[in-house]
């Protein structure tokens, strides 16, 4: 088989915000592409700016950011790989903008070029692989926090992404929700990336651990630090 | 809650095509906003009564709260005009110092007529269908998309900040915050205000970010996929009959 580059390599990747000291110090990140990582560190230890970074949300002062084999600097680079890394945000209600739910998931594939029929299908598909079948007419706002997860989880999914970027999924969520979640995820079975301090939830999906500790990640195997 | 429809079995209008409700609501308000006569202001009032009552908004509690919101400003308008005129009108009633003027009145009671008669139009034929069906008409009739999009998010996000500001407002008043007329109640809510705005900005801005993590490229994705039917014309034939006797009003001493 020929050799399939990493889906996440980022190297040295140094951050500072304008005033303020260095939040990461060359930081190391490699996701390969049946890889499943959870990303632990204390609040404010810059796990979501990792995040941005590798979504070019944000740049990098210094290292370097390799996404799917290829060398990502400018918004150029970064535009058409965004939608294959499958990111889904921490509030669902900052990835929710539309007011009906089968608006908000056929927003990715139309971004994608595909028709309205073809987003129909895909959003219809979705749906159902989320167990949400018929929600498509929904008003987003009036969704509870569990169906307001998955959906954003769906419109990650619309996009058919090579793997999927969570941050803090379990937050906000009940435990049905949260085990409906795990059962997806186990459905689903691409590779992850997911920042989160939910241990029991992350034991579950038999993730490696790695945390980020002063600026620097540390690979901790398949025992989490707990704090 | 928002609450955009009155429901979603307002009858036939219903099922109207939005683009020929935009149409018509148009023309409907335009032609009794410029009618003159009291015979024609009537006519339209009847007008307006008749829709609200095929589509079923009169046995609803909500029609009458939201039509007596829009026309709260009526009140000032009771308050003022009846007693202008006091020069040249001719006097009805003399309250103290106060006159109330016959021309008054009629003025008063012509744009009241016509203020209800509009709103009440509006509002059945706008809340008759959902917000996405309107803004995709409109947008199908040529509304700039940047509008509509304004529009589209507006709603979607204004529930959330009122959530926002909620949360702000229990946190203050688990503090023991109580609004009075001090400079700490003024600063504080000037605070809560500012928060809000901050709030907003930091959650525009995660907003623009996920939109790009799913590829977007500055369009927005509006589309109206209904089709002209029977029942639009129907609708379209009620309308211009309701217009024939608003201008029959108008003109009835030319054309009697």
């Amino acid at each position: 088989m020929a050799e399939t580059p990493p889906l996440i390599d980022l190297k040295n990747i140094e951050f500072s915000y304008p005033k303020g000291e260095n939040v990461l110090k060359g930081v190391n990140l490699l996701v390969s592409i049946d890889d499943k990582v959870a990303l632990t560190g204390f609040n404010g230890s810059g796990k979501t700016t990792i995040l941005n970074i590798i979504m070019g949300l944000i740049k990098p002062t210094g290292g370097t950011v390799t996404l799917l084999g290829k060398k990502c600097q400018s918004e150029k680079d970064f535009a058409p790989i965004r939608p294959l890394l499958g990111y889904v945000f921490q509030d669902a209600n900052d990835q929710l903008f539309c007011p009906t739910v089968g608006d908000d998931i056929a927003f990715g594939p139309l971004n994608m070029g595909s028709s309205y029929k073809e987003a129909e299908e895909i959003t219809i598909d979705v749906l159902e692989r989320l167990g949400l079948t018929g929600f498509g007419q929904r008003v987003t706002h009036d969704l509870s926090g569990g169906e307001k997860k998955l959906v954003a989880l769906g419109t990650a999914l619309a996009l058919k992404p090579k793997m999927l970027i969570l941050d803090e999924p379990t937050t906000f969520l009940d435990r049905p929700s949260r085990e409906r979640l795990l059962e997806l995820m186990g459905t689903l079975s691409l590779p992850f990336l997911i920042v989160s301090h939910d241990f029991d939830f992350l034991q579950k999906t038999g993730c490696r651990y790695l945390e980020l500790d002063d600026g620097v990640i540390v690979d901790r195997g398949n025992k989490p630090v707990t704090y | 809650m928002l609450e955009y429809t009155l429901g979603n079995s307002l009858g036939f209008l219903s099922r109207v095509d939005a683009r020929v409700k935009l149409i018509v609501l148009v023309i409907w308000s335009v032609l009794l906003a410029v009618v003159t006569t009291k015979a024609a202001v009537v006519a339209g009032c009847i007008g307006s009564f008749l829709l609200a009552a095929l589509a079923g908004a009169l046995i609803r509690p909500s029609f009458y709260k939201r039509l007596f919101l829009v026309n709260s400003f009526l009140i000032f308008i009771w308050l003022i005009l009846p007693f202008s005129f006091s020069v040249a009108g001719s006097s009805l009633y003399d309250i103290g110092p106060f006159t109330i003027t016959r021309e008054g009145l009629q003025i008063s009671l012509t744009i009241s007529l016509k203020a209800i008669a509009i709103t009440m139009g509006a509002l059945v034929i706008l809340s008759s269908s959902s917000l996405n069906e309107l803004v995709a008409a409109s947008r199908s009739l040529g509304c700039p998309e940047k509008v509509m999009s304004f529009i589209l998010l507006m709603t979607r996000y204004i529930s959330v900040v009122s959530h926002e500001y909620k949360h702000l407002r229990d946190a203050m008043r688990i503090r023991g915050f109580k609004a009075r007329c001090n400079k700490h109640s003024l600063k504080s809510i000037g605070n809560l205000c500012g928060m809000l705005l901050v709030l907003g900005v930091e959650r525009a801005e995660r907003v623009r970010a996920a939109m790009l993590c799913r590829g977007y490229k500055g369009h927005f994705w509006i589309s109206y996929t209904h089709r002209l039917q029977v029942g639009d014309l129907f609708f379209v034939l009620l309308i211009v009959l309701l217009c024939a006797l608003v201008l029959v009003g108008q003109w009835q001493k030319h054309l009697l």
